[in-house]
This record gives C-alpha cells, sequence and structure tokens, in this order.
C-alpha cells in the first residue's frame, strides 16, 4: 500500500522524463482536469470532475490545417500531442477512452485522436465515495472497475494499492519505479441510482416510432449540456476560418440536440426536437451497441447533474421500457 | 503526402462545364503524381471537395474510374460551399478528399437488364455507373435510362444524353416535368414516375434510381407497383456529412452511416431503416 503523498511526491519526476500531466485541479470552485505544472495543487477531494478525458483526447476545437492560398499551400494543423499523464480521473471516465478507442481507431483511424492516445498513459484513481447521479454499476461498469485505464489505484484503509491493468501501465511502471501491489482494496462505495437495461435494446431496436419520445424530450431545451459534458459523445463539425488568403480548418465539437447538426440544403431528416433527443438515446443505447457492441454511455451522470432542466437519463430509459 | 485523416490533397480545376443556369461539372486533377498515379475508385464512390475558406462538401465521383487522370463532381448552387465552388475558374486549386463508401453493385449484374432512373443532378452520381456499363455492353442485356428534370434547361449532361441517343444497344427515354417543355422538345412530358411506369421495363431488371427525394419516394412506389423485387432497386442516398469516414455522428439513419455504411443502399435494406430521410 502507498500513500497519496508518495505517489504525488513522484509526479514531479514523471514531469522530467517528459510526460505533461493531466490531473483534477480546483478552479473557480469547480474540480477539473487540467494540465498540471504544480503537483502540490491536485486535488482528489472530488467525486467526478466537471470536464472529462475527451477535452485532451478530442479537444473541444483543434486546427485540422493551415492554408494559404497565394502560396497555393495547405500544411496538416500543427501536432501538439506529447507524452501525457492522466492522473486522477475516474473509472467511468477511462471506460469512456475505451468506447472512444473502438469508434475513432476501428477500420478508419482519426489519426489526430489516436496519436494523442498512443502516447497517453491512464492512472485512474478509483473511487471511494460517489454520488446520487452515479450509474456506472448499471452500465456494466463499477467505482474499481478497471477499463480503459492503464494503472488503477484503488483505495485500501487510508491509501491506495497500484494495479498495472494494462501493457502500457506496466511499461510506464517499469520507467518510473512503481511498484504494484496485491493486498486486497476497500470494497466498492454502494450506488443508490439503478437502472436496468433489460429489455431496453429490444424495445429501441422496434420502437422508432412510439409516442413516448415526444413525451419523454418535452424538458429539453436543446442546449447541449450533456453533450459537452459527456465522456462518450464525440461527434464532431468541421468548419473553415479564414481571412482574404490566409485561414484555417477546425475540427469543433458539434452536438446532435441542435437543429443546424443535420440540416442541408435540400432537406433536414431530423424535424423537431423529440427526433434530435430520440437520435441521442438511439445513438447511445442502440446505434452504438449494434456497431461496436457497447453502450455509449459509463453512468459518469454529468448529464444528470448538469441538465438545467432536470432531464434525467436514467428515468428516460426506464419510461421508455416501462408498459404504458 | 501526409496521413492525417481529414487533411485533404490539393488539386487543380481543368475544365467547367455549365451544365444549367444552376448546375455546373468540374473536371479536377490530383496535383500530386504518385496519388494521380495510383488513384482509383468504385461508381457509386463520394468524395469531399475543399475551397478553402469557404468549407468541405460531399459530391459524388460523377466520371468512371475508366477515365483516367481526373475526376469529375457536378454541383448545383444551393449553399455557401456550392456557392464557393460555382465562383471558381479553370485553374484554381481545391483540396480534394476520398474516395469513401461503398458502391454499386456490377459484376452480379451481368446478364441481367439495367434500367438507369435518374431526376435532375441526381443522375450524376448514376453517370460512371452508366459509362461503366456501356463500356462493358456485352455483358449485360437491355440498358434503358429514363433521365427527367424539371425543364428542358434542367437537363444535365446534354453531351452524354446525345451520345446516348446516337446508340441502338441504350433504350433512352427524357422527360420534362409538364410546363417545362420547350418548341423544340421531342422526349417525353410527365413526370420521372409516371415515364417509368410507361416504359414498363421487365421487372426481372435491376433498377438503380436517384433523384430528388419526392421523386424517389414516387420511383420506389411505381417500381414496387411495376413488380421489381425490393432487392433489385438500388439508390444512392445523401445526407449532410462533415467527416466521409463515420465518426462525426450526424449521416447515420438508424444505425447505418450513409459515408461509411452506404451511399448505395437497396429498397429491401432501406425499408428495414427508420424512416428518417
Amino acid at each position: 500500500m502507498k500513500q497519496l503523498q508518495e505517489i504525488l511526491s513522484a509526479i514531479g519526476s514523471w514531469q522530467a522524463k517528459g510526460y505533461q500531466v493531466i490531473a483534477p485541479v480546483r478552479r473557480d470552485n469547480l474540480i477539473l482536469l487540467a494540465r498540471i505544472e504544480d503537483p502540490s495543487l491536485i486535488n482528489l477531494d472530488h467525486i467526478l470532475t466537471v470536464n472529462t478525458l475527451k477535452d485532451f483526447m478530442l479537444p473541444r476545437c483543434e486546427t485540422i490545417l493551415r492554408f494559404d492560398l497565394e502560396k497555393a499551400c495547405v500544411e496538416p494543423g500543427i501536432d501538439d500531442s506529447l507524452p501525457t499523464i492522466i492522473f486522477g480521473s475516474r473509472p467511468c471516465d477511462a471506460a469512456a477512452l475505451s468506447i472512444l478507442d473502438s469508434i475513432l481507431i476501428g477500420d478508419v483511424v482519426d489519426s489526430r485522436y489516436a496519436k494523442r492516445r498512443g502516447q497517453t498513459v491512464v492512472l485512474t484513481v478509483a473511487c471511494s465515495r460517489v454520488d446520487g447521479a452515479c450509474f456506472c454499476k448499471s452500465m456494466g461498469y463499477g467505482p474499481h472497475d478497471p477499463t480503459g485505464s492503464d494503472i488503477i489505484l484503488l483505495p485500501s484503509q487510508g491509501g491506495y494499492l497500484v494495479r498495472l491493468i494494462s501493457e502500457k501501465g506496466r511499461q510506464f511502471a517499469s520507467d518510473v519505479g512503481l511498484e504494484p501491489d496485491d493486498a486486497e482494496a476497500d470494497p466498492e462505495p454502494e450506488l443508490s441510482r439503478r437502472v436496468s437495461t433489460d429489455g431496453l435494446k429490444a424495445w429501441l431496436d422496434s420502437n422508432f416510432e412510439d409516442p413516448k419520445w415526444q413525451v419523454i424530450s418535452e424538458n429539453c431545451v436543446s442546449c447541449g449540456t450533456c453533450y459537452y459534458l459527456c465522456p462518450t459523445c464525440h461527434c464532431f463539425d468541421i468548419a473553415d476560418e479564414a481571412g482574404i488568403s490566409r485561414g484555417v480548418r477546425l475540427r469543433i465539437w458539434d452536438c446532435c440536440s441542435f437543429s443546424s447538426f443535420t440540416k442541408m440544403a435540400s432537406h433536414q431528416p431530423r424535424v423537431g426536437k423529440y427526433a434530435r433527443y430520440r437520435q441521442r438515446v438511439m445513438h447511445k443505447f442502440k446505434y452504438t451497441v449494434d456497431n461496436i457492441g457497447k453502450v455509449a454511455c459509463v453512468g459518469d451522470g454529468r448529464c444528470i447533474r448538469y441538465c438545467p432542466y432536470g432531464v434525467d437519463i436514467t428515468e428516460i430509459l426506464k419510461a421508455l421500457v416501462s408498459g404504458g | 503526402m501526409h496521413n492525417e485523416t481529414f487533411v485533404p490533397t490539393l488539386a487543380t480545376i481543368e475544365d467547367i462545364r455549365q451544365e444549367t443556369p444552376d448546375i455546373r461539372s468540374l473536371r479536377i486533377v490530383l496535383d500530386d503524381e504518385g496519388f494521380r498515379q495510383n488513384f482509383t475508385f468504385k461508381h457509386g464512390q463520394f468524395c469531399l471537395i475543399s475551397v478553402f475558406g469557404a468549407g468541405e462538401a460531399v459530391f459524388c465521383l460523377a466520371s468512371p474510374p475508366l477515365w483516367k487522370d481526373f475526376v469529375e463532381i457536378t454541383v448545383k448552387e444551393v449553399g455557401k460551399v456550392t456557392s464557393a465552388i460555382h465562383d471558381l475558374e479553370v485553374g484554381d486549386k481545391v483540396g480534394f478528399r476520398g474516395p469513401y463508401g461503398n458502391s454499386f453493385p456490377f459484376e452480379e449484374n451481368f446478364g441481367r437488364n439495367i434500367v438507369f432512373v435518374g431526376g435532375g443532378i441526381g443522375i450524376a452520381p448514376l453517370r460512371p455507373l452508366i459509362w461503366q456499363t456501356l463500356a462493358e455492353r456485352h455483358k449485360f442485356k437491355d440498358v434503358y435510362i429514363i433521365y427527367g428534370a424539371r425543364s428542358v434547361s434542367d437537363l444535365v449532361y446534354k453531351e452524354d444524353l446525345r451520345k446516348w441517343a446516337s446508340r441502338d444497344d441504350i433504350k433512352l427515354t427524357t422527360t420534362v416535368d409538364p410546363g417545362g417543355e420547350d418548341e423544340a422538345w421531342q422526349g417525353e412530358v410527365g413526370l420521372v414516375p409516371q415515364i417509368l411506369e410507361k416504359v414498363s421495363p421487365p421487372t426481372d431488371s435491376v433498377l438503380v434510381t436517384c433523384g430528388p427525394l419526392v421523386m424517389m419516394k414516387f420511383v420506389f412506389l411505381s417500381a414496387r407497383k411495376l413488380g421489381f423485387d425490393p432487392n433489385d432497386v438500388i439508390t444512392t442516398l445523401e445526407m449532410k456529412m462533415k467527416c466521409g469516414v463515420g465518426t462525426c455522428g450526424r449521416c447515420n439513419i438508424g444505425n447505418k452511416y450513409v459515408c461509411r455504411d452506404g451511399p448505395v443502399f437497396r429498397l429491401a435494406e432501406m425499408e428495414k431503416l427508420p424512416n428518417e430521410f
């Protein structure tokens, strides 16, 4: 077993080896994942950070290319990926990366995402507490689940046990002298929120047209908060920003709740808020299952915590499969 | 050459043909010689064309793969990127990404009748397949082309139509919507689905269609009415696309991504998808 202080004090030496470290820090009363210089600022006094790891693997806005028309020059955007340690994110966020990996590093590889992922070691600190919005267990994960982590620290009697999960994690641990532990961890905290997914996929398979879609989407205001804070939502737009002859092409997060998302010159296939909300639910709980065999939800609960109108995905899933 | 997923390669506009008042075809040559020489695609696939500063949009590859050294796209001026394309001149640079998507079945239809049904600019994705079919004409039975537009001036590929009309191994029928004819018009007058029913090709044919959504819906109904098997009715779909590779998340109809699983679908497959197009 190791004391947290012991691990934190090693982080400086990881930075000295050329790794950038992303960890939870307190900013304006929020605990956010951010690149840190000073390891003493790391704050593990959180249930879950507000932002997710997609901020770092699939940034909100990135330059795909730069162009200069006068010079007839087009060049890829600067590759700013660095060897990276993610320290102190939670198991649900690591699990979300495993879902993004299946989607973005598949038959076609998203080169910028794959480059960042390849250089990143995810060192998860498992949860010793949960809150009322957490429902990771219902999605097949859990407060100590190692999915997507390279190394996981499990809470044990006030300290932490190091478990090496992936080959990348073993390599990193051996590089920096982080020894694994085999003692028993504290029991996982209990989750109060549960939602059964029994029958959900079958219901979604056969109820694209159902009056319930109108009802369950009534409170949604299409603000996109759930998208921005979701660790698995990955839809994006590609757009140019340019002066007269020079400019950039950007990849920017985009959200299926926005009516512009699918609007074409010729027609709009998703007319109405309910059709867009249905897309969100179908994408996460049916289409991704059909395509990669996984639900695109890890039960982190951010969409429940931060929705300004109290839209609750677990209540919606229950309402969809319930009779009547 | 780079290997970045979303970075296009440069290409030069070699020729521009004004097809109709608001549609033009562009002949595009890939600048990188190695890429150009190795470039190949299948009929039915699409590409993304960039006008740097305006953005990127999806276009079907409208020339057959057997025409080497260039590709053609046909563009109707409807939005930001298409307007920017209409402002381009011969010699201007564009970005090119592709080819993407699946393609029309071809070899499996050897020995059968083929019926092409196009409406307006919707004949553009069928054009590579039509020319490929004509290049291997002896491998097929009868070839029908039924093509219509709102008016005579809205018919695209007039040069192709002349060539097809002059061949006796193609049953070509052209039509314009009622009121769209002019004094010299010698084709049919009527909506494309009506003309399909009038021509009434044998129902053991393969029917390949593309056109405005409303036309396609009625072509499907007519094909059903005539007795076509929905496995033999093939079309190509359009949805808003940004990435071309199935990850930006917007072109799906149900669990199928039009860019990756399509754009070519059989009516039998479409009937299993949610009605979202």
